[in-house]
């Protein structure tokens, strides 16, 4: 969760060196949220030479609190799709109702007829994996 | 050290109650479709 906005060199520069310490530490990015609020929140417990480092690079590029929204399912919403980067980068809104609904649809004509969300799941993220 | 930028495919599909309600249409439709086109090519 890297902060939008304010996209100031210095900052681009702040979140290069910030994705090359991630690699290196091999941390996982869910764990880095932990770790994060943990280190921000007990400053004064000793921490590693990383942890410091880690807590650093962080303090302006990640925040450990997410947005939370709540709405209200209307009659008129039919289904919900959360996805990563990779899926809204590659595939437009229009593409994604498009390929849930061919899928949707294929799966109920064939015999049985049972529609599976894991084959709409499969096919978006095979379609968007192969769109360059 | 250089970092490789791939992309991640994560989806979560959540399907609502009116999904298969909807789909039903869209199965009636596609399926009042097909006799229409079928029936177009009968008659020429």
């Amino acid at each position: 969760m890297l902060r939008n906005g304010n996209k100031s060199q210095g900052q681009e520069i702040e979140r290069k060196e910030f994705t090359d310490f991630i690699c290196q530490m091999r941390i996982p990015q869910t764990r880095i949220l932990g770790k994060v609020a943990s280190v921000n929140d007990s400053p004064e417990k000793p921490r590693s030479k990383n942890f410091n480092q880690l807590s650093k690079l962080t303090t302006e590029l990640i925040i450990p609190h997410p947005d939370i929204t709540a709405m209200q399912i209307s009659h008129d919403e039919d289904f919900m799709i959360i996805g990563s980067s990779g899926i809204f980068e590659k595939l437009q809104g229009i593409d994604i109702l498009n390929i849930v609904w061919q899928q949707a649809l294929m799966d109920a004509s064939k015999p049985g007829g049972k529609v599976s969300a894991a084959n709409i799941v499969d096919t978006l993220i095979n379609l968007a994996a192969l769109k360059r | 050290m250089k970092h490789d930028a791939k992309s991640s495919f994560t989806v979560i599909l959540i399907l609502f109650k009116s999904f298969d309600k909807q789909l039903k249409a869209y199965l009636q439709t596609q399926k009042e479709n097909q006799i229409r086109y079928y029936g177009l090519l009968r008659n020429e």
